[in-house]
């Protein structure tokens, strides 16, 4: 199998993944949430892999980075980072690229991730994924900045879709035509957020199954799930909001369905940030996600709960 | 337009409502709707960074006042960097002004009592004296030892009653109208005793005996002004005993007797 998963299935028991801490297995994982740090520890049975925000431990040291390298211990780590504005047309910031690396190096994931989004200009950085117009010149921006990253850190990244909220009108490629060239020029891979997907078919009017049908299999290293928000805007437009706080809806599972026919078992994530329900509650849905991978790939590992 | 100019427009534009730099791509109603959803995720998620690292501030002031000053914060000094638990540095002294303005002239200090908290609780790591070494400390001439502190200690000197704010906060009780004591001297000691950030009040020439020690001054310089050598040595036991010393050295001169 491939570090990122992407190799055809052969194990039958999550057991079989769980030894070895370098390798992400292909089956359902949960996000791991400070708030649930306490209920973690407490847990009476096995999580087959978590996945963390890098930027929340870029900490010197102190209780929250201890428990994280408790947890470490015990299951494999994808770390996914949500600042390292890969879309910036300003040059990669170094230092944030180092304390990446030295994450990285601290906690081993086997797993890296960030998003086709930039998050900060002129010195001020804004907290938040924001869109890119789909061009030659931000496709090679991006190119240059994940070639940079991957380099940094010596290891292959993936690059997850984002959500959108406006159609920009100077795209001139499909997000997912932006995302398999960002891949083949690279060797990226790709994180498939499928509320994403679902998110901005509905804000943005494109047909998300036939996003999830064009994307390049073989790049496919992991998948996100999350739940969404009806956000009314001033005018009474309705837009969906990707605020990972609530359960996964029936459009996002039948678009996960669909993406895991095609490509087999990949390492599933649910995310679950506002509204934090009990772990128990997540771990239900992280169970439910391994269930519905299961129904539609034969060969994919069972999971005992 | 370049793909930088286009982003700094847009950047002037979700950080501070300028749309001067927007590109004319941009300039229609329905999009200006929707640019609206980042701008809210820009200014909230950072309020929210705000909010949470300074959680007694905003039980004394109140969720309306410290929203606003968390607002016009965030649009004054924006963060530099991605890894937020830095940002909020500056916020003690955005409010110190309208806090007093507002009547609540102690309420910068119990800012800059909760961002030591803050950088206690994200300090790097760093052992305690061990007992083999707090022996050795013993058979040493006790006036020569200079202490070197764990990362996280941090001396804060106040004349008000902050803690009453902070116990107020943790218990969810009211927040009581702070008083300051009358003399001059009192600090507030903060540290991540067994891996919890932890405070103790110190009197006038308590404050002023640890200040000297984290200054770097030897015992027998920071003892200089002390009452008692018996409350020299009981302050220098609750030091050791909560493991906030990591290391001495020995000062190459002798100091006089205090």
């Amino acid at each position: 199998m491939t570090r990122d998963g992407a190799a055809k299935v052969v194990a039958t028991s999550v057991e079989d993944w769980a030894a070895p801490c370098g390798v992400l297995p292909p089956v359902a994982g949960a996000g791991y949430r400070e708030a649930h740090a306490a209920a973690f520890a407490a847990l009476g049975r096995p999580v087959a892999w978590v996945e963390i925000h890098a930027e929340t431990y870029m900490v010197p040291g102190g209780p929250r980075l201890s428990r994280l390298l408790a947890l470490r211990r015990c299951c494999p780590l994808s770390v996914h980072g949500v600042g390292l504005s890969l879309g910036g047309a300003e040059p990669l910031d170094q230092d944030h690229l180092r304390r990446l690396d030295h994450l990285c190096r601290l906690v081993e994931p086997a797993l890296v991730s960030e998003h086709l989004a930039w998050s900060g200009v002129d010195g001020a950085y804004l907290n938040d994924l924001l869109p890119l117009p789909y061009t030659e010149e931000t496709l090679a921006l991006m190119a240059d900045h994940v070639d940079q990253t991957q380099e940094a850190l010596g290891r292959r990244i993936l690059v997850e879709n984002p959500s959108g909220y406006l159609a920009l009108p100077g795209s001139l490629l499909a997000e997912p035509e932006f995302l398999a060239e960002l891949a083949r020029r690279t060797g990226c891979g790709l994180l498939v957020d499928v509320n994403n997907i679902h998110v901005s078919s509905r804000n943005l009017g494109i047909d998300a199954a036939a996003y999830v049908d064009c994307l390049p299999a073989a790049a496919i290293g992991e998948i996100h799930l999350a739940g969404h928000a009806d956000l009314v805007l001033d005018d009474g437009e309705i837009l969906a909001f990707d605020d990972h706080g609530s359960a996964v809806r029936a459009e996002t599972w039948d678009l996960f369905r669909r993406l895991v026919a095609r490509i087999g078992a990949r390492p599933a994530l649910v995310e679950w940030d506002n509204d934090l329900p009990t772990l128990d509650r997540l771990l239900a849905e992280v169970d439910r996600a391994q269930r519905e991978m299961a129904a539609v790939v034969p060969r994919a590992p069972h999971v005992h709960p | 337009m370049s793909i930088l100019d286009w982003q700094q427009g847009l950047g002037r534009y979700l950080r501070l409502g300028d749309p001067t730099g927007l590109g004319p791509e941009l300039a229609t109603p329905a999009l200006w709707r929707r640019l609206q959803v980042y701008r809210h995720n820009v200014a909230g998620s950072l309020a929210a960074t705000i909010a949470a690292a300074f959680p007694a501030t905003r039980h004394a002031a109140g969720a309306a006042s410290f929203a606003a000053w968390a607002e016009s914060f965030v649009a004054a000094a924006p963060p530099t960097q991605p890894s937020l638990w830095t940002y909020g540095a500056g916020f003690p002294a955005h409010i110190e002004v309208q806090a007093a303005t507002a009547g609540s002239p102690w309420l910068a200090a119990l800012g800059r009592l909760e961002w030591a908290s803050q950088e206690a609780l994200f300090a790097a790591e760093a052992e305690p004296l061990s007992a083999a070494s707090l022996a050795a400390l013993a058979t040493a001439d006790p006036l020569r030892l200079r202490l070197a502190f764990h990362p996280a200690v941090q001396l804060l000197r106040s004349r008000w009653r902050l803690l009453d704010a902070w116990h107020a906060w943790r218990d969810d009780r009211p927040c009581p109208e702070l008083w300051a004591e009358d003399q001059d001297g009192w600090a507030i000691l903060v540290g991540r005793p067994r891996g919890e950030v932890a405070h103790r009040r110190l009197g006038p020439w308590q404050g002023g005996f640890v200040g000297a020690l984290l200054a770097g001054a030897s015992l027998g310089e920071a003892a200089a002004t002390c009452p008692a050598t018996a409350e020299v040595a009981g302050e220098l036991t609750a030091l050791l005993g909560a493991g906030l010393c990591v290391g001495y050295s020995i000062a190459t001169t002798r100091e006089p007797p205090p």
